[in-house]
């Protein structure tokens, strides 16, 4: 796929307030570890997570959506009513019903005539988000998306130390829910307009997706836990990031050596070091999150991408390349002329 | 908190339905009809043994009674528990390689081998890094160990084939309590790699 008209005219993060280091985690397990001969500091060693965020007590998710929203139509001055789609790509959900998108277009006032609708897509929602907005700015439909996820970990966290906590729990159990302890907590926005709206030039210029739904019950997440096969989703993940990466080069008519900076989605240390190797990447143009912030789902290419940009690593005028794989498996690699 | 009656009822209440089922696969062997339920009866009883033994000596690790002693002590409960197989003898070679309970089985020594494994882990949660090989091969071991007993208990035709077989035992105990920890300081753990995560 390839987009003409399409730009991205602000992006923005909220970083929640509350920092829960991997430490404090091992700490509440003690009881756990001293009975299984688990040693502190197994945790992040295992996976390279440090510390993540949790939102206050009591606020929702689309809270984290909401603020950022909030914070990119100020910064940037843009009047609520102009904003013609709000698409919410959240993984995780307030509620069944109204769609995640409604509480948050609610909350900021948008228009009567904005769309809103919720991307479930898993981590990989963002991104299908953006594509979905970027579809109908090239159609004409509309010059002007906003495209959210808000992600909270604070409950899945919470309940995972009371499960592990409980009599009975066995190396096993505690290996098959580690991965629930990298998960973290964040708020991104991204404004998509058409090029007449356009500020700063920053061209998506489209890219490519692929689909793996064969393996699509190797991970199975709900409110309280997460069940994976996570070594095999590792491996199908990387392979069918490798042959989309491929798609998208073809796409693009871009090499590895064009390209300033590789976001990729945010999940540990082996994750990470396995895409890198697989697909080819200088590993020092890959922005790594995860230790400070783990695995915030859907809203993790965003908040790399924005980061990338605030930290100068990506300029007006350079390359940049996202990645995203997300549970189902779906991979998506987009790239974005800033 | 469980108490010491409680807890020996308990283990009686263990000990007769591992003899009752291990009776039961007998007298379906003897009649020669099918005796898939029995031995489903048979690895079901052996299993709620292994989680009875399972809960006694973690929960006696938990109140800081664990090291070699408390192991030989599990080591001992554990061959009590296929000693009283022996009412059963004859039938337990065919219930293991009965094809009909083939599934059942091998979830048995799936499950077995995980409570194994967490017991090691719990009774030794202070000498983990003086352990001579690590847990989960430890686990697999002793059940292989012990399995092989089931086997030859059942092969024993006469008292003194038993007694090897009780000698077997005695000796497989002495090597384990010599050598299941190494002598002097824990050594190094071993490097932890990282592992993959769900996307």
């Amino acid at each position: 796929m390839r987009y003409e008209r399409v730009h991205i005219q602000a992006i923005e993060i909220v970083i929640p307030p509350i920092e829960v280091t991997t430490a404090s985690l091992e700490r509440m397990l003690g009881p756990l570890f001293r009975r299984i001969g688990v040693q502190d500091g197994v945790l992040a060693a295992l996976t390279g997570v440090a510390a993540r965020r949790f939102w206050p007590d009591g606020a929702l998710t689309s809270d984290g959506a909401v603020q950022a929203a909030r914070k990119l139509l100020e910064t940037h001055a843009i009047p609520p009513d102009t904003v013609q789609a709000l698409i919410n790509t959240s993984v995780g959900k307030d509620y069944l019903e109204p769609p995640m998108a409604s509480l948050v277009a609610g909350d900021l006032g948008l228009g009567p005539h904005c769309l809103n609708f919720d991307v479930s897509h898993a981590c990989l929602g963002f991104m299908t988000g953006m594509l979905n907005a970027a579809n109908m700015i090239e159609l004409g439909q509309i010059e002007s998306a906003l495209v959210v996820a808000g992600e909270s970990s604070r409950t899945v966290t919470q309940g995972t130390i009371r499960k592990l906590l409980q009599p009975g729990v066995d190396f096993r159990t505690f290996g098959e829910n580690l991965a629930t302890l990298t998960l973290g907590s964040m708020g991104v926005a991204a404004l998509l307009v058409h090029e007449r709206r356009s500020r700063h030039g920053h061209r998506l210029l489209g890219g490519a997706s692929r689909a793996a739904t064969q393996h699509s019950r190797l991970c199975l997440g709900t409110q309280t836990e997460m069940k994976t096969d996570a070594p095999t989703l590792l491996r199908e993940g990387v392979d069918l990031a490798e042959r989309t990466f491929a798609d998208a080069q073809k796409e693009l008519r871009v090499a590895v050596p064009d390209v300033k900076e590789f976001v990729l989605h945010q999940v540990g240390k082996a994750n990470h070091d396995a895409l890198v190797q697989r697909l080819g990447l200088p590993p020092d143009q890959t922005l790594r999150l995860y230790p400070e912030y783990g695995n915030v789902g859907a809203a993790g290419v965003p908040f790399t991408l924005a980061t990338a940009v605030a930290r100068g690593r990506i300029g007006s005028g350079d390359l940049a390349m996202l990645l995203g794989i997300g549970s189902g498996l779906n991979c998506t690699m987009l790239g974005v002329r800033w | 908190m469980t108490q010491p009656k409680e807890l020996s009822l308990r283990r009686r209440a263990a000990e007769r339905v591992l003899e009752t089922a291990a009776g039961l696969v007998n007298r379906a062997r003897l009649r020669a009809g099918p005796a898939a339920v029995a031995d489903l009866a048979l690895l079901e009883s052996q299993h709620a043994a292994y989680v009875e033994l399972h809960r006694r000596f973690t929960e006696r690790a938990q109140a800081g009674d664990g090291g070699l002693q408390s192991a030989l002590d599990a080591l001992d409960a554990m061959w009590q528990m296929i000693r009283q197989l022996r009412a059963g003898a004859p039938a337990v070679l065919q219930t293991l390689s009965n094809e009909a309970v083939v599934e059942r089985r091998a979830r048995f020594y799936l499950e077995s081998t995980r409570l194994l494994e967490d017991a090691i882990r719990s009774v030794f949660a202070s000498n983990l890094g003086q352990l001579a090989i690590p847990p989960a091969r430890m686990a697999v071991l002793v059940r292989v160990a012990l399995e092989g007993l089931v086997v030859e208990l059942a092969q024993a035709r006469n008292a003194a084939d038993v007694a090897t077989v009780d000698q077997a035992y005695t000796d497989f105990r002495a090597l384990f309590e010599r050598s299941v920890l190494h002598e002097g300081p824990a050594v190094e753990p071993i490097a932890l790699e990282p592992i993959a995560l769900p996307w």
